[in-house]
């Protein structure tokens, strides 16, 4: 068996401890340390790696029969699992803020009136007929052959 | 002499996945197989440039061999998308006790960058 160089001079040290204690130094002669390990190396490929992978398959619609143990002389009831798809909605609401900015209208009606006296002359009208003039009558000529009256009646109207 | 027989690196280069790098657990006493079952390892990579540790591993564990202390450095993608240069891997070992060991010898790697 080899000794290791670092296991002999352990033991040299605790040979030396035992002595400053003054114990016998054959009492350690059959110490044993520790055990050492070493190793042997090999290159090569020893192991090829390969990537485990599982994919498992649901389809929504279909029957998946899982076998059960059935006592002897006993009817075995099918199990089977149907999976169907769950359905579900989520109403999601959902409304932005806008800020709408318009002038708003507005007329107010206002009517106003200013009292005014306006004071005027009433008016009246007085029926008044006068008549003046002249009145010439004459049957002898043509009334304007004389220049003035002449003959039959003239006189002068107010 | 020709460095690549004296230097016992394990040469890889950059942004490869390979090689695997198959590691067999002894008991340096007693030579048995490190029995693996249920523990986990992990290499850590330190780099000699910076000191910083730039990769931590988890290492594969086979269970048909786990009692034959066998584990294997299966890199992943990126893994050594590391700068050019000298490695140090450390394989840490958390058995189902909870006991925690650590490999004391180091892994040596050595990456160069790929041309493409």
């Amino acid at each position: 068996m080899r000794i290791d160089p670092r296991t002999t001079r352990i033991r040299a040290a605790i040979k030396a401890a035992a002595v400053r204690l003054g114990i016998s130094a054959g009492t350690f002669r059959a110490v044993t340390v520790v055990s050492y390990i070493r190793f042997r190396v090999a290159l090569g490929e020893f192991f090829k790696v390969q990537p485990l992978s599982d994919s498992a398959r649901v389809s929504e619609g279909e029957n998946y029969f899982a076998e059960d143990y059935v006592e002897p002389g006993y009817v075995a009831v099918p199990f089977y699992i149907n999976f169907s798809k769950v359905l579900s909605d989520l109403a999601v609401s959902a409304d932005a803020a806008a800020l709408s900015l318009s002038r708003a209208t507005s007329d107010t009606a206002s009517l106003t009136d200013a009292v005014a006296l306006a004071p005027r002359l009433g008016i009246i009208d007085q029926a008044a007929a006068s008549d003046s003039g002249s009145l010439r009558m004459q049957d002898y000529c043509d009334f304007t052959y004389f220049a003035e009256d002449y003959v039959g009646e003239s006189r002068v109207f107010t | 002499m020709d460095p690549r027989i004296t230097d016992n690196r394990i040469r890889l280069v950059r942004k490869d996945t390979g090689p695997q790098v198959q590691l067999t657990l002894t008991d340096d006493a007693t030579g048995a197989a490190v029995n693996l079952s249920g523990a986990t390892a992990t290499l850590h990579l330190k780099s000699l440039t910076t000191g910083t540790t730039v990769l931590s591993r988890a290492l594969t564990i086979p269970p048909s061999t786990a009692s034959q202390g066998v584990a294997v450095i299966v890199w992943s993608t990126g893994d050594l998308d590391q700068t050019p240069g000298d490695y140090d891997g450390e394989v840490e070992i958390v058995f189902t006790s909870g006991m925690r060991q650590t490999v004391y010898d180091v892994l040596k790697f050595r990456i160069r960058d790929e041309f493409a």
